[in-house]
């Protein structure tokens, strides 16, 4: 099959009728973001979709288009591809119409799927859905990729069935298989009912038949438990093999999380050893002192100067206050003898010879003269003295001075400390300085380990700080299962050989037993039976390798032109226990790479769908196309021309829309000539009709020009 | 060649089948000589993919096991 032309009609950014007419070979379609590149393959999807879905839609007509309308016109969305196939020319068209309403709104009608050949005579109008025979639908699903995300087709759970199905040596090979467990049992059945007429060895054949069921259930339990720790190992296998690309990034980012642990740790401690409370410091610990002691030592002798002025005047104050005071007294209180009563001595004789030597006349003792003059002279007495109760108003009305001195008594106390002072705030600032660069070390390792873990979560394909350190904990749990799986496996395996074995040796010693009998015959055909349905079995196992040796070939040949100046190891198709197929790139040491780089990946991806094709190609007598949306992002330059350069040897058409040759110009996308001219096969260049408006899609137009 | 025929030969590669039974299985090159071959187990295995076709409806399945069974149990000499 070769596409001759694609016509592209109002189809997104595809304004009225666009053609594109193709080569036999290499077909490149190259523009740039936006230049209606995607749009294209989505024409093609829409066209090839066969199944009655996504029939008409708005969002396929173009914008452009409808803006142009008046109220009430209307047009069509029309993809259609021309191709030859098998000697005739078909097209297959795909349509609808549309009209704009007087509102604005628009509508869809008359939608028509098409395959036309014109057999020389008239032109025959079938049903789209015919394009099925001419491009299967199986076949389809390897003919169209989208990106290199797209190129595994083992990614579909189903593809190496469908591949099996679609392309191996022998098709059907189920329904025999299905038929050969039937005719096995009823064929059982038929010699266990012929047997049973043999009475002679009726116990031997009960025996043997209990035997035969036994091993049967027995060998169907261990095939059973088999696939389970098949599938159970596969799948641990599919989750190592999923992080087997994090493995490392994971193991880094543990050492990188318990280094960041251990420095932040140290950090805290550090800084809860910093003590910069300055302000507490300064008065708590009379820090504000440093540096004062000579104004100390000045203030003591100055305040015990005024202290001993202070002490001195109280002293003076106290003391004429005092004798005034006393005095005073006498001038106030004094009771005055009379004149002529000298004075207490006088008194005193006077009372002691118990007369009155004033008056000359007698005073008995404790007469009333005599008391008279006791009296006296105890009021004499009492006159003299001075009250002790009667405060003197003090010098000084406030106690400054003796703050002052006992502040100074307390500054003496400390002064050898104060002197001390500079010394110790030094320290403690040192010290603080010491752990301030400590903490800056330990920021700057911090910085390093925190970059390294950027870097590491942003080369891990999207997989979040969790999933790592959830896969690193999971891989030694995961290997521990597999490899159990795996042991079982062994285990089980050579129980079935044993069991087989003894099923066999039942089963024969059935038949022989049956020699010579009526049921001899009956036997010998379940035998027969059972042997054919064997082979039955191992011929669609070769069947499937067959093809998967079969693809692998082809591959590798594709991959050594694809890659020829490069490493490019070798494709192998495996089949995993679950019956899902899986393409993968091994070494000479037959171990397998894991991680090939993206262009790698996309080289031997691609080549094993070339493989396919080439298959399909064997199998239909016909060649089909393949069509692929930027499959070589990920190329060099150098890369990119020579793979398209052998895909332009390949004598297979190929249609590949890319960015690649395109390179930057004052500021604009411009074809690289020179590259364009290296390569063997039809260009186009696809670009937006200028000028446009970058804010309005009814202004974008797709413009094709044929380069070459 | 048709895939029946292909089937025919992959199944007759058997070595256990060729040589319990001991045919030659170039010489069956197509259905026909297969399904008239002296060799029960040969013709049984012609008869069994012609006369299944693919099939994998349950009657179908029925009407070719009795084929098959009726035609060892008749042809093979014990």
């Amino acid at each position: 099959m070769i596409i001759l032309k694609i016509e592209i009609e109002n189809f997104r950014s595809y304004y009225k009728r666009n053609v594109f007419e193709l080569s036999n070979g290499l077909n490149l379609i190259i523009g740039s973001n936006g230049d209606g590149k995607t749009t294209f393959y989505e024409a093609l999807e829409w066209l090839f979709r066969t199944d009655g879905t996504h029939k008409m839609d708005t969002k396929y007509i173009s914008k452009k288009r409808i803006e142009e309308l008046f109220a009430d016109e209307s047009d069509d969305v029309r993809v259609a591809m021309t191709y030859e196939h098998k000697g005739k020319t078909k097209m297959l068209e795909k349509m609808f119409h549309f009209t704009k309403s007087f509102d604005g709104e628009v509508s869809t009608s008359n939608y028509s799927f098409n395959l036309i050949e014109n057999n020389g005579v008239e032109r025959i109008v079938k049903d789209g859905i015919r394009f099925d025979y001419d491009l299967p639908s199986e076949i389809r699903k390897y003919t169209m990729f989208k990106g290199e995300s797209d190129l595994d087709v083992f990614q579909n759970s189903n593809a190496l069935k469908m591949l099996v199905e679609t392309f191996s040596d022998v098709k059907d090979f189920e329904a025999y298989f299905a038929f050969m467990e039937y005719a096995t049992k009823k064929a059982d059945q038929a010699r266990d009912n012929a047997q049973k007429l043999d009475k002679k060895n009726t116990d031997r054949i009960k025996q043997l038949n209990r035997t035969i069921e036994f091993e049967t259930g027995t060998l169907s339990d261990i095939e059973r438990e088999i696939k389970n720790k098949e599938n159970e190992a596969v799948n641990f296998d599919s989750l190592l093999k999923s992080i087997e690309q994090s493995k490392e990034a994971s193991k880094l980012l543990i050492a990188v999380n318990r280094r960041i642990e251990t420095l932040s740790q140290k950090r805290s401690q550090m800084q809860a050893r910093i003590d910069e409370n300055y302000t507490i410091n300064l008065l708590d610990d009379m820090w504000i002192l440093m540096g004062f002691a000579d104004i100390a030592e000045e203030y003591s002798s100055k305040v015990s100067e005024v202290d001993k002025k202070r002490r001195k005047l109280e002293q003076n104050y106290l003391f004429t206050a005092g004798q005034e005071k006393a005095i005073k007294k006498m001038q106030t209180d004094f009771v005055p003898l009379p004149v002529h009563i000298p004075g207490q001595k006088v008194m005193q004789e006077m009372l002691d010879e118990e007369v009155c030597k004033i008056c000359g006349r007698p005073a008995k003792k404790h007469s009333e003269a005599w008391e008279f003059m006791l009296h006296r002279l105890e009021e004499y007495q009492e006159s003299l003295k001075v009250p002790e109760d009667e405060e003197i108003a003090p010098y000084y009305m406030n106690n400054y001075i003796v703050e002052l001195q006992k502040r100074d008594t307390t500054l003496n106390d400390n002064l050898s400390e104060i002197t001390k002072l500079r010394h110790k705030i030094q320290e403690a600032i040192a010290f603080n300085n010491r752990m301030h660069d400590e903490v800056k070390k330990i920021d700057a390792n911090l910085n390093v380990e925190f970059e390294q873990k950027k870097r590491i979560l942003a080369q891990t394909d999207g997989l979040t700080e969790e999933q790592l350190l959830a896969n690193y904990e999971n891989i030694s749990n995961w290997v521990d299962q597999k490899n159990k799986a795996e042991n079982r496996i062994d285990f089980l395996k050579r129980q079935r050989a044993q069991h087989r074995a003894a099923l066999d040796e039942a089963q024969d010693a059935l038949s022989k037993l049956a020699e010579g009998t009526s049921a001899a015959i009956f036997a010998k055909t379940a035998l027969i039976i059972r042997q054919i349905s064997e082979a039955f079995k191992s011929a669609k196992e070769t069947n499937k390798k067959r093809l998967l040796h079969a693809i692998e070939d082809e591959s590798n040949e594709f991959l050594e032109k694809l890659n020829s100046n490069d490493f490019k190891g070798t494709i192998r198709i495996l089949e995993k226990a679950n019956g899902q197929g899986e393409a993968v790139l091994m070494n000479n040491d037959n171990t397998r790479i894991f991680t090939p780089n993206t262009a790698l990946r996309t080289t031997y991806l691609m080549s094993v769908l070339f493989a396919i094709g080439k298959l399909s190609s064997e199998k239909d007598k016909t060649e089909f196309p393949l069509l692929f949306d930027a499959p070589t992002s990920s190329f060099t330059d150098a890369k990119e021309s020579e793979f398209f350069n052998v895909i332009s040897k390949l004598k297979k058409q190929v249609v590949i829309v890319t960015k690649s040759f395109l390179k930057e110009s004052n500021g604009e996308a411009v074809l690289d000539k020179v590259k364009i001219d290296e390569v063997n096969g039809s260009v186009f260049r696809i670009e937006k009709k200028k000028p446009f408006d970058d804010k309005k899609l009814g202004t974008i137009q797709t413009i094709i020009s044929k380069i070459k | 060649m048709t895939n029946k025929e292909r089937m025919l030969h992959m199944v007759l590669d058997d070595q256990k089948l060729q040589e319990l039974y001991g045919y030659n299985k170039s010489e069956y090159e197509d259905l026909y000589t297969a399904m008239n071959s002296d060799n029960v187990v040969v013709a049984a295995v012609a008869r069994i993919i012609k006369n299944l076709d693919g099939s994998t409806d349950e009657s179908d399945q029925k009407k070719v096991y009795m084929t098959v069974f009726n035609y060892i149990n008749e042809n093979y000499i014990l």
